[in-house]
């Protein structure tokens, strides 16, 4: 069913039935935890890290990777195609397969990174010299050696025995061809594209449950991750990248086993500056930052926009989360709000802030009346609303979905939606009062506009403004449906609405959430089962230190499904069953 | 004339002493022999542009026959083409209005697939969360037809497309799930096709053989570690280990040679990103598509405007067009300002289509019985994913044919039809190019070839 707003044109659909449902459906998601004493139970006597798909590296981990394993900084990866996204990330290990062109692209950054390895950082790679020592004794140290470093294991006799073949191959030209050669293959297989778990076998002393996984039809084993997975799993976690020489010679003498080894390494690694880019891109995809950059707004309404701008506000964003999160150590609420910014000079004169010049980027107060922490930043703000107008619904919508983890019902199909024309005259309020106005659209809309109409004292191009079309703007809202009771009600601007979702149990918990699908590169499972026991010691643990995202990052290395893995049986040569 | 070489394996025929100044086919075959219809060089091209069309403005007039009718005013830059195009009314993609997803998600999956969306995980505007296409699309079965001799079996071309990652972002498909990405960086498309176009011929066999010595390893290595896998993971390597065999067969085995009108093009520079490059990407892109055609780099290509839900700017044709496409998209039909300005948008994607047939049709190539030119040879699906944008509608499917499909295509016709399942009309392009397709897609949306077509 289709209605007519007379008002303003806006289209709605009867959604009652849907909303009102899922008021319902996602209330839990506002509880802290599971908390079930079901689920307190299964964690006492249960050890299940849940189900696991084998881990493909994404574009910033090949990357990474690549630029650690043979000693010069590449973006090589930019060029490939990019990821499939699946609930919310691109990491997604169910989701991500191997187009053709992808096939074709790992070949060929193979061949340019191995050409340019050989070309300018042979001595470097092959560190023995195969005049002195004789070409087939130093191609088998070399091979031993970097091999080690691209499986991230060390080699089995069937891997050394095929990287020799291939390096005879190439040694018919000359050693560096051999060494070529060696590399890339390394770079084309799966030991070095994927994380290949097998897990250690079970001894005594490590808990062993059967668990019957949903992907398989044979029973799996839990087992304890091998010291050698477990350096990749926790280097790919923190540094997005291979393992350093510490964390090798850690996995090398069996000191990645004890969970308190585990938190060790995870300590030091987050103290380097390898972990930044890593959160980044956490809260790049997250916050679905990525877009900020290739903004463009209506020249008309916003002459003073532009790409540039654009620019120096995703660069505004991104420096302030490193800030909290690195810098301030800073916790969740600080990120709502935090009473500073970055900016440096155009930034600060676009947004009418003094004292601040130069191309750099400098820590600035924020006018506390007006701004705080993430929500009131350009990059948030002009992100979610159009080129000529703002959009309550996308920034109610952001709240909702990425802050509170609520999954919005959508419209039902064959209903046209339309932003409500633009008014000389009316406020952006005004246009969109029929959402709440009329109940076919209201059971839905109310989750989202009384938020998004909170967030009105911010144009559509990010900044401030006291009044649209000349009447002063009203900026009040209210989180309707709430069971937080730290959330729910009414607020009275961006400002006041972060001071609420700073205290959040259920922003918390979502940023839990986010959290895990984001580090272990699938969607958690509900109910009272393996990932609640995961989810619950998450919580805990981020609830300890006062909500530090730093704590939270170090907690995801300490649960069952970062220690364990599911094994299930080899499939065998008979193919698949 | 300097030989050109496509790919490091290819045996250029008529290198050496042959003057190359004929196309390929005259060559290769004795002179004065009719041409059989089987051994044309056929190619193929889908040419997507989203967000609907407006039906009014698209549809042409009907004369006396079907090849009898006016243009309309989207279609009227096709009339220097007018010959050569079939315009296709009536046609239904029934799989759109089935299964998972929003309008435009159903829309996209179906267009060249005939088949519902997989269950998945991303949430349209409508629906419940779907996944990407059920199916291969046409494109794939045609390029595993005829696209087996070439470098690429098929090139995949972007226009500032996005929505990488979800449906709304592909159009080719080379099974359920399989989606083929487009390229939208012109200097990328340029490496892939032309990189080692004109190396020498040694060259070019030791690289093929150093590949093999390689990919060789690297498909024992997934044959050795793949069985020691659980099923998910299996499932998971087992995947990609073809498409690595695939890769392997590809480059290392032989390949055609390059046409007379073969010239590798200059390296593409500049950003491609921007709203403002949109025209000059799409010129750069078709221009690429076209030489990659005549160097015989490839047989079948796609070439993707925006996405399924694309808000470009279309402000090069007037400056107060802001708002982006698909925004516009969803205005009422009584707004006449946004309709003549959709219209307008349309408009300048007939003439891109025109560009990409001249383009075709300079280069002459032998056709059925007589001399002809590449465009004859050629058929192009300019498709959309939906119908009109502002109820995302299904019915009647705005599609045109450009080209003769090696006279396997009748031209120059505007063919009716009453809520037909387009899945018809894919079978009959199977066929067109060589197949012998009886159904596709969902075959409950299919009665066979396209009749009349």
């Amino acid at each position: 069913m289709i209605r007519f707003d007379s008002l303003a044109g806006t289209v709605c659909a009867v959604t009652l039935y849907a909303c009102t449902g899922a008021v319902a459906a996602n209330a839990d998601a506002g509880s802290a935890g599971s908390g079930a004493a079901a689920t307190k139970q299964l964690c006492a006597t249960s050890v299940d890290p849940g189900p696991q798909v084998v881990r493909r590296v994404t574009r910033l981990e090949y990357n990474n990777t690549v630029s650690d394993l043979l000693g010069t900084p590449t973006t090589i990866a930019n060029q490939f195609p990019t990821e499939e996204v699946a609930f919310g990330f691109n990491n997604n290990a169910a989701a991500l397969t191997v187009s053709p062109e992808l096939a074709e692209q790992y070949l060929d950054a193979a061949e340019t990174l191995a050409k340019a390895a050989v070309s300018t950082n042979l001595t470097k790679i092959a560190t023995c010299d195969p005049t002195l020592m004789g070409a087939d004794a130093c191609a088998a140290q070399f091979i031993s050696a970097f091999g080690q470093r691209a499986y991230r294991r060390p080699l089995t006799p069937a891997d050394t025995a095929l990287l020799t073949g291939v390096f005879n191959a190439g040694k018919a030209t000359d050693f560096a061809t051999g060494v070529r050669f060696v590399i890339e293959t390394a770079l084309q297989s799966p030991q070095f594209l994927y994380r290949v778990e097998f897990g250690s076998p079970p001894t005594t002393s490590t808990p062993t449950v059967t668990v019957t996984d949903g992907s398989s039809p044979n029973p799996s084993q839990v087992v304890p991750l091998d010291n050698w997975e477990m350096a990749s799993r926790l280097s790919y976690l923190i540094w997005a990248s291979m393992p350093d020489d510490q964390l090798f010679a850690a996995a090398a003498a069996g000191k990645l086993s004890a969970p308190a080894d585990i938190q060790t390494q995870a300590q030091r690694m987050l103290a380097d500056p390898k972990a930044h880019a890593r959160v980044a891109d956490f809260h790049n995809q997250w916050l679905g930052l990525n877009a900020v950059a290739t903004l463009e707004k209506d020249p008309a309404i916003f002459p003073a926009f532009s790409p540039t701008i654009a620019g120096y506000m995703l660069q505004e964003t991104q420096a302030f989360l490193d800030d909290v999160v690195w810098q301030e150590q800073g916790s969740l609420a600080m990120l709502f709000t935090a009473p500073f910014t970055f900016v440096n000079g155009p930034l600060a004169q676009y947004y009418g802030m003094t004292g601040v010049t130069g191309n750099a980027f400098v820590k600035a107060p924020l006018d506390p009346a007006q701004r705080a922490g993430l929500l009131t930043q350009g990059a948030i703000v002009s992100k979610l609303a159009k080129t000529n107008q703002t959009s309550p619904v996308l920034r109610g919508k952001f709240v909702r979905e990425q802050l509170l983890c609520f999954t919005m019902p959508p419209p039902p199909v064959g209903v046209a939606i339309k932003v409500p024309d633009l008014s000389p005259t009316l406020t952006t309020r005004q246009r969109f009062t029929m959402h709440s106005a009329d109940p076919s659209c209201s059971a839905c809309h109310t989750l989202m506009d009384p938020i998004g109409l909170g967030f009105e004292g911010f144009d559509a191009a990010g900044a401030y403004r006291a009044t649209e079309n000349g009447v002063a703007v009203d900026a009040s809202g209210s989180v309707n449906g709430a069971v937080d009771t730290q959330l729910a009600g009414a607020f009275n601007g961006i400002v006041d609405l972060e001071q609420k979702l700073g205290e959040s149990g259920t922003v918390q918990h979502c940023v839990t959430t986010q959290w895990f699908r984001y580090a272990y590169g699938r969607k958690e499972t509900t109910g009272d089962d393996a990932d609640a026991c995961s989810m619950d010691a998450l919580q805990t643990q981020f609830a300890a230190g006062g909500y530090k995202v730093q704590d939270l990052l170090a907690a995801l290395t300490q649960t069952n499904t970062f220690l364990y893995r599911r094994v299930t049986p080899a499939t065998g040569t008979g193919g698949m069953q | 004339m300097k030989s050109l070489r496509l790919s490091r394996r290819t045996l250029l025929r008529g290198a050496g002493g042959v003057a190359i100044g004929l196309p390929f086919l005259e060559i290769m075959m004795p002179q004065g022999r009719a041409y059989a219809a089987d051994a044309l060089p056929k190619r193929y091209i889908n040419f997507f542009s989203p967000n609907g069309t407006i039906y009014p403005a698209w549809v042409p007039t009907a004369g006396t026959s079907p090849t009898d009718f006016k243009l309309s005013a989207i279609l009227a830059p096709l009339a220097p083409n007018q010959k050569n195009i079939v315009v296709i009314d009536g046609l239904t993609n029934t799989a759109a209005t089935k299964g998972p997803g929003d309008d435009h998600m159903k829309g996209m999956g179906a267009m060249l697939t005939g088949i519902e969306l997989m269950a998945g995980t991303t949430q349209g505007g409508a629906g419940v969360p779907a996944g990407l296409a059920g199916g291969i699309s046409v494109d794939q079965v045609i390029a595993a037809n005829i696209g087996k001799t070439t470098k690429l079996p098929s090139l995949e071309l972007g226009v500032e497309s996005g929505s990488a990652g979800t449906v709304w972002g592909y159009t080719s498909y080379t099974g359920p799930g399989q989606a083929l990405p487009p390229d939208n960086n012109p200097a990328s498309v340029f490496k892939r096709a032309f990189s080692d176009l004109g190396t020498s011929m040694s060259a070019g066999q030791q690289l093929a053989a150093e590949r093999k010595s390689i990919l060789d390893a690297v498909i024992a290595n997934y044959t050795q570690l793949n069985p020691k896998l659980g099923t998910a993971d299996r499932a998971k390597l087992d995947a990609h280990l073809s498409t690595v065999r695939d890769l392997e067969t590809r480059v290392t085995a032989a390949g055609a040679a390059a046409g007379a009108a073969c010239v590798k093009p200059a390296a593409p520079t500049g950003d491609y990103q921007k709203n403002a490059s949109f025209p000059t990407v799409a010129k750069l892109q078709m221009d690429l598509l076209v030489m990659a055609m005549a160097c015989d780099v490839t047989r079948v290509a796609s070439l993707q405007f925006e996405n399924s839900v694309g808000q470009t700017q279309f402000t090069w044709l007037d400056p107060t067009i802001t708002r982006g496409h698909h925004d516009m998209s969803h205005d009422a039909d009584d707004n006449v300002d946004t309709m003549a300005k959709l219209t307008m948008i349309n408009v300048w994607y007939a003439q891109q289509l025109n560009y990409l047939m001249s383009a075709l049709a300079a280069i002459p190539e032998p056709t059925t019985g007589r001399m002809g030119t590449m465009l004859d040879n050629t058929v192009i699906v300019w498709c959309n994913e939906l119908s009109k944008g502002n109820i995302h509608s299904h019915s009647p499917q705005p599609f045109v044919l450009a080209g003769g499909a090696g006279g396997a295509l009748q031209s120059g016709r505007f063919m009716q039809y009453n809520k037909i399942p387009h899945n018809n009309l894919l079978v009959s392009l199977i066929n067109m190019m060589g197949g012998t397709a009886t159904t596709f897609g969902n075959p409950a949306y299919c009665t066979g070839p396209l009749q009349g077509l």
